[in-house]
């Protein structure tokens, strides 16, 4: 099991020569950002879904080709910001040169649940008054917590913590209830619920930062 | 991966912005704003039972070791600091009841009284050797009794590890581009709250000459401490030349006669009676 620990920044990892450290620092960035970029290609250049999988797909190869993320310089702004030039400059050369990956012809080399992503592009579209730039950030960020929700539940199994998670998730993801409500439901005096969801949320919060120093962000970024 | 909804977010969002402050002596009782180095909260200190500012830093820094080093009645005094459950640094620093200085309602001289103060707080940092770098009337409260408290030394930590920020409309222009920052870039920096203070008022050359010799491109052309500019603030209220405008000679009239207007009214007054009685006398 990947149990979560403090995560190294991917763009350092990537310069490794460790060949197995770089993969997960490739996989950090892909876990990241795959959604994001994905949902981004169909917004902005309004792609059909295979074809804004097949940019996908390609960009994330052309990145571990050609190496892209060594030449990023945190002095010059976000590795977010950085990552979705990169991907801009991609698919407008791509589209120039009329030799994007051909739909099945591009190798294939990461296992992504693009039927998923266009699920949830199609189930919750994104805001009218949002450009597609905002609508990166906010994916991105989507992917982050995300992410972190799973550290946490794989954390919490690993630990024998599950009804902590399970508190977590009922009292600050659901509908609101209360600490007395999830007493009586778990059957543990009020102050058990006030521990359990305090180890919680400061695990999440943990994991979540975790997440975001392996993929270069900063905590303002998430505001 | 399940698929969190904008609510579910932020939600989490707010759960990893507040501070776990289990253990601690305080308890949160409102988030007053963010800057750029971190979150600042209204929080109860339940030993003291007082009313204290808590900020909760979003990286390491030595912020607190700054304001911790300056004992000076304008900048804000720091009572504790340390690290939280969740491992954040925080401090904790007096609460300033107070308005930020922009929002200062008062005549020009009481405004350019309260500037001075702030040029004195400023000095007094630059001769320990800390420069501000995010100078702003957001960034300096006045309390009730016109007192004016130097707030957020965040970037001066940054600074002193070589990364430097600040406010566009405020910041030096080589602070802006990484070159160099030194005390003549917060000497700018007042500059531009200066320039702020005499926005809707009435033309004044001295002081916009102030403004301008402050602001000058050149870090070599600004004054050389913020002290000097406190000076000319002082000639300005004075009713003195200032010395970074030559006056024309109605200018130097006008300021003369502002300066002096009860002895040349008096005078007036004298020589008019006087002219009164020959004419009586005479009559």
């Amino acid at each position: 099991m990947r149990f979560p620990s403090t995560r190294r920044s991917a763009v350092l990892a990537s310069q490794s020569s460790d060949p197995a450290e770089r993969r997960q620092a490739f996989e950090s960035l892909v876990d990241a950002y795959w959604k994001p970029v994905y949902k981004f290609v169909r917004i902005k250049w309004l792609c059909d879904p295979d074809d804004a999988a097949d940019y996908t797909q390609g960009f994330f190869a052309r990145a571990i080709e050609k190496d892209f993320f060594r030449s990023y310089d945190p002095s010059r702004g976000s590795f977010r910001t950085f990552l979705r030039t990169c991907l801009e400059g991609f698919i407008a050369n791509e589209k120039k040169a009329a030799t994007r990956w051909k739909r099945g012809g591009g190798a294939t080399i990461l296992s992504l649940d693009f039927a998923t992503a266009e699920g949830e592009l199609r189930e919750h579209p994104p805001a009218p008054d949002a450009s597609p730039e905002e609508s990166f950030h906010r994916e991105w960020i989507r992917s982050l917590f995300a992410l972190a929700l799973d550290d946490l539940r794989e954390l919490s199994e690993a630990l024998g913590k599950q009804s902590d998670f399970e508190i977590f998730s009922r009292y600050d993801l659901d509908e609101p209830t209360s600490y007395a409500a999830l007493a009586q439901e778990f059957a543990i005096p009020v102050t058990t619920v006030t521990n359990r969801l305090a180890w919680a949320r400061r695990e999440f919060r943990r994991l979540l930062l975790d997440r975001l120093h392996s993929v270069d962000g900063r905590e303002s970024e998430l505001l | 991966m399940k698929y969190l909804s904008d609510d579910a977010v932020a939600r989490l969002r707010q759960i990893v912005d507040a501070p776990d402050l289990s253990g601690t002596r305080y308890r949160i009782v409102e988030k007053i704003g963010r800057g750029g180095m971190g979150a600042v909260y209204k929080a109860e200190d339940t030993v003291l039972n007082r009313m204290i500012a808590l900020k909760v830093l979003d990286e390491e820094n030595d912020e607190a070791n700054i304001m911790a080093a300056l004992e000076h009645l304008g900048i804000v005094p720091v009572h504790d600091a340390g690290r939280l459950p969740d491992g954040r640094i925080f401090y904790a620093m007096k609460l300033v009841d107070g308005a930020p200085f922009n929002e200062l309602r008062a005549p020009l001289a009481d405004r350019l009284r309260v500037f001075q103060k702030i040029c004195e707080a400023v000095a007094f940092a630059h001769s320990r050797g800390v420069v501000h770098g995010d100078l702003k009337p957001e960034n300096i409260m006045v309390g009730a009794f016109g007192e004016a408290l130097v707030l957020d030394w965040g970037v001066a930590a940054l600074a002193r590890r070589g990364s430097i920020a600040g406010t566009r409309g405020f910041v030096a222009p080589e602070q802006a581009a990484g070159t160099a920052m030194d005390a003549r870039s917060d000497i700018f920096s007042l500059g531009a709250i200066l320039r702020d203070v005499l926005t809707a008022e009435p033309a004044r050359p001295s002081l916009t000459s102030i403004c301008a010799k402050a602001m000058a491109v050149e870090p070599r052309d600004r004054y050389a401490s913020a002290l000097e500019m406190t000076a000319e603030i002082a000639r300005y209220l004075a009713g003195e030349p200032v010395q970074a405008h030559r006056e024309t000679l109605s200018e130097r009239a006008g300021r003369l006669f502002v300066r002096h207007y009860m002895w040349i009214l008096l005078i007036a007054a004298y020589l008019v009676m006087r002219t009164l009685l020959l004419l009586f006398l005479h009559r």
